[in-house]
C-alpha cells in the first residue's frame, strides 16, 4: 500500500521558542547561540536576523559583524526539549506512527487517518493549527509518498509552508532538481557527484547503478534510488525505541590549547558523558572513535576496537588515549570528540575478579548519586582538573550552560 | 540580554488543575505583580522536578523557577534591554 508521509519542520525553532518566551524580542533580530563568553556559533537565527545574511552554524562574532544590534540569547536545551515533547504529544493525537528525526523535525505516517480530516492537506492544516494555537509556533509541512520527498517538500516553502508532492509528479520534479537539494547529499558528496558529471537528480537516476556502487559501495544503490525519488516510507510507532548504532560527544575548547592536562581532562569528561549515556540506555560498546580538530581546522578521525564491550569511562578513556598518542600533530587542539560504536544492548559482562566487582559497585553507586543530584555531582578528579584548568568557562558542557545549582 | 540573578524569592502562586500560576513575587523588598506568563517548561535537577516560568512584570521579563522538592522559588534571570 502506498504510504503518505508528512514531514514537520519547525521554523527557526530555538529562536521562535525564545521569541515566544520573551515578548520583548518581538520584531528584533535574535541569535540563539552558546554562551557569548565562549567561542560559539549561531545555533538558530530568527527570520529578522537572516535578512542580514546570518545563517545557522556561523561563528557568533561573524554574525555580530553583520548585525551588531542583534539580540543574543544563550540556548536553553531543557526549554527546547520540553517544547519538542509537547509537539510530539500533538503529533501522536493524529497518528501513532511518529518518528522524531531531530529536536525540531518529525516524520508522521498519516496514511490511515487522513480521511477523518478530509484528506492529507486538511490533516496537515489541522496539525499546523494545533501547534500555532497551543505553542504559538509555526512549522513547515511537506507531504509525499516517502521520507526523502516529504523532507524535500517541507524545505521548499519555509516559513509556515505546506507542500504536497504527488506520486505522479515525482519524475518531472526530479529531472532538473540539483542533487544537493536532497537530504543526505552534503557538500562533499555533491562535489564528488559533480566531478562525475552528475548535477541533477535526473543525471543521478540515469547514471549506471553498477558504476555508482563501484564508487560509493552500498551507498551507490541508495543514491541511484534517491535520484529517482525512491526512498523508505517506513515510520516507526512512537513507542518503538530507536536503535542506536553509536553514542558520542564532542566539545570545542574555549581556547586552542597545547596543554596536555587540559586536553586529557576534557577527553576524560567526554568519555564519562558517553559512558553515562551508554549505561542509562543499557548499552555497551567495543569500538572507540576519536576526533581531534587542530587550530588550523585540520581534522583527524581514528578508531580502535577493544577486545571486550564496555560502558566504563575509564576503559573508553584508555582506548581514546591510545588513539590520541597516534596523532603526530603538535598543533594546538581546538575540538575533541569521542564516540563508541559496535554497540550491544543488555549484555552485561559479569565481573570475575574482586577489583572488577568493586569497580562495578562504584559505577552503580556513582550513577545513583548523579541520577539523584545531577550530572557530575560525583566524578573523577580529572573532571575537576578540567574545571580548574579551564576556569569558569568549563561549566559550559556543550550547548548549554547549566544554571546555578540550588542544593 | 538576560542577566543572571539566581536569588531566592518569595512568590504568591495559584496551584490549579495541572498548572502552577505565579501571581506575584517579592524581590529586594519590592512586590512585582505578574502581568503575563509567557512560557512555562520543566526540567530536572538530579531527580528533582523544576518548573520554569518566563513572566512579564513591571514592563520587564523575569525567569522564575520552582523546585518541587525543596518548595523553593528562585529568580533566575532578568531581561535587560540593549
Amino acid at each position: 500500500m502506498e504510504r503518505i508521509i508528512l514531514h514537520a519542520d519547525m521554523d527557526a525553532y530555538f529562536a521562535s521558542v525564545e521569541e515566544k518566551s520573551n515578548p520583548f524580542l518581538k520584531d528584533k533580530p535574535v541569535l540563539v547561540s552558546g554562551s557569548p563568553e565562549t567561542r560559539t556559533i549561531v545555533a538558530t537565527a530568527n527570520y529578522e536576523a537572516r535578512k542580514y545574511g546570518i545563517k545557522s552554524g556561523m561563528p557568533l562574532k561573524q554574525a555580530l559583524k553583520l548585525c551588531p544590534k542583534a539580540e543574543i540569547v544563550t540556548g536553553n536545551s531543557a526549554k527546547y526539549l520540553y517544547t519538542t515533547s509537547r509537539l510530539l504529544e500533538i503529533f501522536r493525537e493524529f497518528t501513532p506512527r511518529v518518528e522524531c528525526y531531530s529536536i525540531d523535525e518529525a516524520f508522521l505516517d498519516i496514511t490511515e487517518g487522513k480521511e477523518r480530516f478530509g484528506g492529507e492537506i486538511e490533516e496537515a492544516k489541522k496539525i499546523k493549527e494545533r501547534i500555532k494555537t497551543e505553542l504559538g509556533l509555526t512549522c513547515s509541512a511537506g507531504i509525499a509518498p516517502n521520507r526523502l520527498l516529504a523532507k524535500l517538500a517541507s524545505d521548499s516553502s519555509k516559513p509556515d509552508g505546506l507542500t504536497l508532492i504527488k506520486k505522479e509528479d515525482v519524475e518531472e520534479l526530479m529531472k532538473n532538481l540539483p542533487v544537493d537539494k536532497l537530504c543526505g547529499i552534503g557538500t562533499k558528496l555533491a562535489v564528488k557527484l559533480d566531478s562525475m558529471g552528475i548535477y541533477t537528480c535526473g543525471n543521478l537516476a540515469d547514471y549506471p547503478e553498477e558504476r555508482l556502487v563501484r564508487v560509493f559501495g552500498i551507498q551507490g544503490h541508495v543514491l541511484h534510488c534517491m535520484g529517482r525519488g525512491e526512498y523508505s516510507s517506513h515510520v516507526n510507532f512512537y513507542w518503538q525505541e530507536p536503535e542506536y548504532k553509536s553514542m558520542g560527544h564532542s566539545y570545542t575548547l574555549f581556547r586552542d590549547t597545547s596543554d596536555p592536562l587540559l586536553v586529557q581532562s576534557t577527553l576524560y569528561r567526554l568519555c564519562e558523558q558517553v559512558a553515562r549515556r551508554l549505561r542509562k540506555g543499557g548499552y555497551s560498546g567495543r569500538t572507540v572513535t576519536m576526533i581531534m580538530r587542530f587550530s588550523d581546522f585540520s581534522t583527524f578521525v581514528r578508531q580502535k576496537s577493544a577486545q571486550n564491550h564496555t560502558n566504563d569511562a575509564c576503559d573508553i578513556y584508555r582506548t581514546a588515549l591510545s588513539i590520541m598518542k597516534t596523532f603526530e600533530e603538535e598543533k594546538p587542539v581546538r575540538l575533541l570528540g569521542v564516540s563508541v560504536s559496535s554497540l550491544v544492548k543488555g549484555q552485561e559482562q559479569v565481573p570475575m575478579f574482586e577489583k572488577d566487582k568493586k569497580r562495578d559497585r562504584l559505577l552503580s553507586v556513582s550513577d545513583r548519586i548523579n541520577d539523584k543530584f545531577g550530572e557530575f555531582t560525583v566524578s573523577s578528579g580529572l573532571v575537576l582538573m578540567e574545571k580548574r584548568l579551564a576556569g569558569k568557562r568549563s561549566r559550559c558542557h556543550g550547548f548549554i550552560m547549566k544554571k546555578g545549582v540550588v542544593k | 540580554m538576560m542577566e543572571d540573578i539566581l536569588e531566592q524569592v518569595e512568590v504568591g502562586a495559584v496551584f490549579g488543575k495541572n498548572r502552577i500560576k505565579p501571581r506575584w513575587f517579592i524581590w529586594k523588598n519590592r512586590k512585582y505583580p505578574v502581568e503575563k506568563i509567557s512560557y512555562i517548561w520543566h526540567d530536572t535537577n538530579g531527580d528533582e522536578l523544576v518548573y520554569y516560568f518566563s513572566v512579564v512584570a513591571s514592563a520587564n521579563l523575569y525567569e522564575l523557577s520552582f523546585y518541587t522538592r525543596k518548595l523553593k522559588w528562585m529568580l533566575d534571570r532578568i531581561y535587560v534591554e540593549g
